[in-house]
Order: C-alpha cells, then structure tokens, then sequence
C-alpha cells in the first residue's frame, strides 16, 4: 500500500476523533447513506440513526487518545480498513477507558467516508 | 456493655447481612482507655521486663529463669507472665478464674486474619500467686504480648514477657517490620473471623493509632490506610482467600468527606458485600463517585448520618443504579431478587456471543473463530497454509500504553514486549515507508514467518471459558473475490474479536504472562477451508481483565440489549385464570434459582404444567437430563 494511503488514514483519525470530541454532529459529514454501526452491541445503519446514536452517548465531554494505529487495504477500489487501539476519557469518569475501534473506509469525492465502524469498550473505568 | 461466657466485652457486633452493620459501635476491643497499663515501649528488654525479669529471678525459680534467659534456649518456649486478673469476676470460680483466663487468652491471641490461621496453645501454665506463668511457642508469643493491657472480665490483664527463645520477628529490626506488625495488630483486633467483618470504624478514636500518633501528621495519616490495606493483603496468599475471609467492612465514624483516604479498599477487597460509610461527612454524591464501579458484589451498603442525606434527598435511587447487586440501602430494601435474576438475562452460550451482533450464516464465523485460535495455539505453520493465501495481509500493533486490569494481576515489566515490538506496526509511531511496509505481511509464507517469531500462547477455551471472549461478527459487501466472477467483490465478514491469552514459557510450556488483545478478521470465501482471511490485524496490549465483556458494568451505554438471544424467547404464556402476572414472574424467578435453568426455559416449563410450581419442578426432575447445555444459566463469576 502506498504511503498515501497510510497518512491518508492517519489524517481521517485524527480528524474524526477531532470531530467526534468536538462536535459530534459534524461527523455527519464522515458517514453515508449506507454506513453501518455497531456500537457496543447496538447495530445501526445510516449517517442519520449513527449521528443520532452518537449524540445520545449520556455524556457531553469526551476526549479520545489514539494510542495504535494500523491499516490495511481492504479491496481493490481503494478502501481501507482500519484499527485504532486507545484510550477515551469521558467527563463522568475520573478513569480512562480503553477501546478497540475498527473503521472500514472507503474513497468518496477524493477524501473517504466511514462505511463500517464498529466501536468496543475493552477496559472499562471500574 | 457486658461480659459473655469468656469473659469478652461484648461490642454487640452483628451478624452479616443485617442492616446497621457496624453503626455506631463504641470504641473496639482492645487497650482500655482507664489504667491500662502500657505495652513495654523499648523493646522486650525494656526497663519495666528488665526488673521484673530481675525481681523474679530472685525468687524460688531463679536458677532456671536465669539459664532460660541467659541462654535463650532454642527450641525452648518462650514464658510469659500474666497478672491482674485475680480480682477479677470470674475470681468466684472454683480454680479462681483461671481456666477461664486461658481459653480468653489463646482465643484472642490467635490470629484469626490471614491465609495462615493460628491458633494459640498454652502448653503449660502455672499460678504463682496472683500471676499466672505461661509457656507458649515463640510465634504464639507475640499474640499473647500484644494483648498487654486488654480488658478482661471487668479487670485489666497484663501480659509480659519473662525469658525463652526471641524469634526473629519480635526483635523487630526495622521500623518498616514493626509498622508492618503495628498495623497487623490493628486488623487482628478489628476482625471478626466468624462474622467475616472488618470493622475499621472510628479509627481516629483507636489507642493504638493515637499512641502511634498516626493522625497527627497528614503525611503519615495519608499513608496509613493504604499501608494497612497492604499488610492485609500480605497477610493472604492470593486475592480469593481474601475476598472470602472478609466480606463485610465498616468505615463509620471516619470523619470521611470523599474517598481519597480509604479508595485503597475497592482494590484489596473488590468482591466485598457489606459496607458500611454511615457517619461520615459525604456531603455529595459525587464523594462517592470513585466507587461507583467498584465493589460490584455489594449487597448491603449504608449511608446514613451523611450531610449526603440532606444535601441530595434523592441520592438513593443513584446510588442503587450504580450498585447493580445491591438488596438494601440504609437497610431498606432496593432491590427484590427476582430484579437480580432478571438482569442477568444473558444465557452463556457455549459461544461467547454477548451482543446481539453476530449475524452469521451457517455459522461460518463461529466455526472459523473456533479453528483460528486453536490453531493459532497449536500449529501457526499449518494455520497459515490453512487460511491465509498469496494475497492474505496480516499485522500486528503493539499499545504499550493500554490500561490494565483493576486488580493488577499482571504488572507491567520493563522489556515485556521485547519479542513483538520488532514487527508492531503502529502507524503513529512507524512513519517511514519502508518501514511500514516491512511490518505487513502479505501471502502465505510471509504470514507464517512473522506468525512465527511471536511468543508460543494459549488462548483461553471458548466453549469453558466464555466469559473472557468477545467476539462480533457482521456481513460485509465487498470483499474480493479472486475466482474473478465477482467484480464488485463478494460478501465476507468482519469479525472482531476481543480477549486474552497467555505467553507459554518455550522450556517449561507452563503459562507466564498474560496479555489482552483485539483482533480483526475480514473473511472472504475460497481456500481449502472455504473461507479465506483477507485482513488480520492483531492489537496486543497489557492484560485488561474481562470486566469490560460483562453485560452489567456497561450498562450506562449500552440499551437493553434486545431479547434476540440464539433461544428466542416465548411468547407471553396465557397464564391460568386468577394467576397475576407478579406472581407468575416470582415463580419465574424461584424455578431459576432453584434449577439454574434460563429465564425462557423455566418459563417455557412453567407454562408446560399449567403454571404449578410444585408440577414443574418435578417435571424439571424428569426431564432435566435431556436438557441442553444452553438451557441452563452458568453460575455468577
């Protein structure tokens, strides 16, 4: 995979978890009509039910760290699938939590969009 | 207060699982405030033992005191004089109180805390006019000693040491050694070995502690608990005798305004089910927050006597969500257990499926998660040729920084991930292409060598061990498909799969380190197997505890996790006449907890006798060998 791909990659993370500790309406923009979600077990489909879920999170403050970062091709049309790996501190919590995130991306309109995000807690605060 | 058979004063403790655990119990047994004589401050040479070893020599014994002493006898025991106690209410017995004096001082001086339980033998004993001269072994004696001073039978008893053997530990060297001991004594005194209760209450107000003079400085007051937490770990060996020999504590009377002093507890008694904070000064909820997901087998806790009460009226139904095994707050019921056994709904497949995520067709994901780790175990070469082709990639990531498991059962080492980070592909931390590229591997001998030079693991067995997976699965478009008939790709899966393994020691084959990882599967078909892994990206991080794939502890932000379990639930049962909805739910929950069966299938067997319990348990009987595996709720972790 050519190097443009990876820091293409590196700069999609970055600007999403931007994005999502920010404003996570603006992630509307990284998402499409035939995205898919799952988020700790709840599956979802369309950037609105997604945008939707991810404004109903019960907390207002977040701030995520990218601790691993990897990717990988994931078919011949340019789409990448990712895997982040860290840590997200969440307002309520005096604790960080770790979590897994992989996002399948692929290319649109010479950027790319989410088009599977699945999304797991594997440390929780205690 | 009054004295029991033994001569105790009796401090009315409770008996576990009452309400008012602990509340406002006066000061703990032990040295009386009024003319208790003082423990020989000094050492066992100390002045006071000095001229009594002296006075005492010069009398009838003296020629043997004196070699016992002198020569320190090994092997010998150690003697000990006990006096004070001769005028005390138990003097109208017929042997003057005596008998009783022993079997006081061997019950309390034997350790009842810790893995190693000890229990004092007075192996002789001798009344010399109003003393009694003991003779116990050297490890007894430092039991018996520190009861110097105690009140027994309306009297103060003093213990002092005479001659024999001096073991090691009470010579206490340093001062770290005779902290350690000061505080081992604490906890001896304050537990209760047939109540399980730790009563840590009014510790400002406790003898020992003040002639330590702990709380008058902040920085020794701040480290006191954590270190009493820490010799009450020592006094254990391992976490699960622990856990058990203690499950009720009381921190009442503390003069606590948050938890910063004592957080210390959720870590060395994690699994504790009584707690009492009652008298404290929590003013807040959020005093209290540091705990909210701790002690997750709390059945009992109290709160009353907390500015908290007036502050927050409402305080209880928050304090109740954040507990989720909690039955009674300040002693009034918060949940039924019918409400228990209804949130643990999940049934544990003998597949880890905890979300209702895992769409899988003909059960090709579930069969592949099967193979891949059994082979990834046993033989990576043959994995390899198995599933990966020429245009398979697989790589892997190493998060040094990841947080660990509460409990620190694995800490972290310098050099621990030595074998891997050679190959990790962290893309924020590798920037250089070549690197980069060197780090993915790609085909099938390429995956196999770099599989390869990874430590030898041993992942946790999925059918037994289900608790420690967490696998999702969904169906992707898409993926490439190489026989060309498919352009536009084929659908595979994703498969992602979180849990632990352990690293196999390459001489011994004995497990040496835990670790946790997350790794992503996309499959698409083709291959022997007839399933191909396209992408394989491994995450490998400290080891993180599976706390995080219990359904409970995340329930802030999951729903409800929708009843499309493998075994679908029946639809609502037409309950007989007259037979309220309640009450067919409690009967529910008492056929669950009686036969261990899952909620649909104690319903289903309700519903089967026309909702007779006495019939369905019999019908249980009948059948209950037929029964298969995932008709039954695994028991509680």
């Amino acid at each position: 995979m050519a190097d443009f791909e990876n820091i293409a990659t590196e700069q999609f993370v970055e600007f999403y978890y931007k994005a999502f500790d920010s404003d996570r309406a603006s992630l509307a923009a990284l998402y499409g009509q035939d995205s898919m979600l799952t988020f700790e077990a709840s599956p979802l489909q369309g950037v609105g039910n997604i945008i939707q879920k991810l404004q109903d999170l019960p907390f207002k403050q977040v701030q995520h760290q990218v601790a691993t970062l990897d990717a990988q091709p994931s078919d011949e049309r340019g789409g990448i699938l990712v895997v982040v790996s860290g840590a997200l501190l969440v307002e309520e919590e005096r604790r960080p939590m770790s979590y897994a995130q992989t996002f399948q991306l692929k290319p649109r309109d010479g950027s790319y969009y989410v088009f599977n995000d699945v999304f797991r807690l594997v440390y929780p605060a205690a | 207060m009054k004295a029991d058979r033994d001569g105790d004063l009796t401090m009315g403790l409770p008996v576990k699982g009452r309400a008012g655990v602990g509340k406002g119990t006066g000061p703990p047994t032990g040295p009386r405030k009024d003319g208790a004589s003082k423990p020989t401050r000094g050492g066992i040479l100390g002045a006071t033992a000095q001229r009594e070893i002296l006075r005492h020599a010069s009398g009838t014994r003296d020629v043997a005191m004196k070699e016992e002493r002198v020569s320190g006898a090994k092997g010998g025991l150690v003697e000990l004089k006990v006096s004070g106690w001769n005028k005390s209410k138990a003097s109208g017995d017929a042997d003057g109180g005596v008998s009783s004096l022993i079997k006081w001082l061997e019950k309390k001086a034997s350790s009842r805390l810790g893995s190693r339980v000890r229990m004092v033998k007075i192996k002789k004993s001798q009344v010399e006019g109003t003393d009694l001269i003991v003779k116990v072994a050297p490890d007894d004696a430092l039991g018996l000693l520190r009861m110097n001073g105690f009140g027994w039978a309306g009297t103060n008893v003093s213990v002092q040491r005479l001659g024999g053997p001096v073991q090691a530990s009470s010579g206490a060297s340093s001062e770290a050694e005779k902290t350690k001991g000061m505080l081992r004594g604490v906890l001896e005194r304050r537990y209760d070995l047939d109540t399980k209760f730790l009563n840590l209450s009014g510790l400002a107000q406790d003898e020992e502690l003040k002639n330590q003079h702990i709380f008058d400085s902040k920085s020794t007051a701040s480290k006191f608990f954590p270190a009493m937490m820490r010799v009450l770990e020592l006094s254990f060996d391992n976490p699960e005798e622990r856990n058990a020999a203690v499950t009720s504590v009381s921190l009442a009377n503390n003069d606590l305004t948050d938890l910063a002093a004592v957080t210390t507890l959720s870590q060395t008694l994690p699994k504790l089910q009584n707690l009492d904070l009652s008298n404290n000064k929590f003013g807040k909820l959020e005093h209290l927050h540091s705990w909210r997901r701790r002690f997750t087998h709390l059945q009992h806790l109290i709160l009353t006597g907390n500015p908290l009460e007036q502050n927050e009226p409402n305080y209880q139904k928050d304090i109740i969500s954040w507990f989720p095994n909690l039955r009674q707050l300040n002693g009034i019921q918060a949940r039924t257990e019918e409400d228990i056994a209804k949130k643990t709904r999940t049934v544990d497949l003998p597949f880890p499926i905890r979300s209702a995520h895992f769409k899988d067709e003909s059960g090709i994901a579930e069969q592949f998660v099967r193979t891949f780790f059994a082979g990834f175990d046993a033989d990576r070469a043959a994995l390899a040729s198995h599933y990966y082709d020429n245009l398979s990639e697989f790589s892997y990531a190493v998060n040094t920084q990841a947080l660990r498991d509460p409990n620190g059962t694995e800490r972290s080492e310098p050099g621990e991930w030595e074998g891997y980070l050679k190959n990790s592909r962290n893309l924020k931390r590798i920037q250089q292409l070549p690197a980069r590229q060197s780090r993915k591997f790609r085909g099938t001998k390429a995956v196999a060598d770099a599989m390869a030079m990874l430590p030898i693991t041993k992942h946790p067995d999925l059918a037994s061990e289900a608790r420690k997976w967490m696998v999702e699965a969904k169906m992707v478009p898409g993926v490439p498909d190489h026989t060309g008939a498919s352009p536009d790709g084929v659908d595979g899966f994703l498969i992602t799969v979180h849990g632990e393994f352990s690293e196999l020691d390459t001489t011994t084959g004995q497990p040496k380190k835990r670790r946790s990882f997350d790794r992503v599967f996309v499959l698409g078909p083709g291959g022997v197997a007839g399933v191909r892994i396209v992408s394989d990206m491994l995450t490998l991080r400290g080891y993180g505890g599976a706390q995080a794939f219990e359904p409970e502890t995340v329930d802030a932000w999951t729903e409800p996790a929708p009843t499309t379990t493998l075994a679908p639930e029946p639809a609502a049962p037409g309950l007989p006449a007259g037979l309220q909805i309640a009450e067919a739910e409690q009967m529910v929950a008492q056929l669950m907890q009686q036969t261990g069966m899952t909620l649909s299938y104690a319903k289903d067997c309700l519903d089967q006798v026309g909702w007779n319990f006495v019939g369905a348990v019999e019908a249980f009987g009948r059948v209950r060998s037929n029964l298969p595996a995932d008709a039954f709720v695994a028991p509680a972790a």
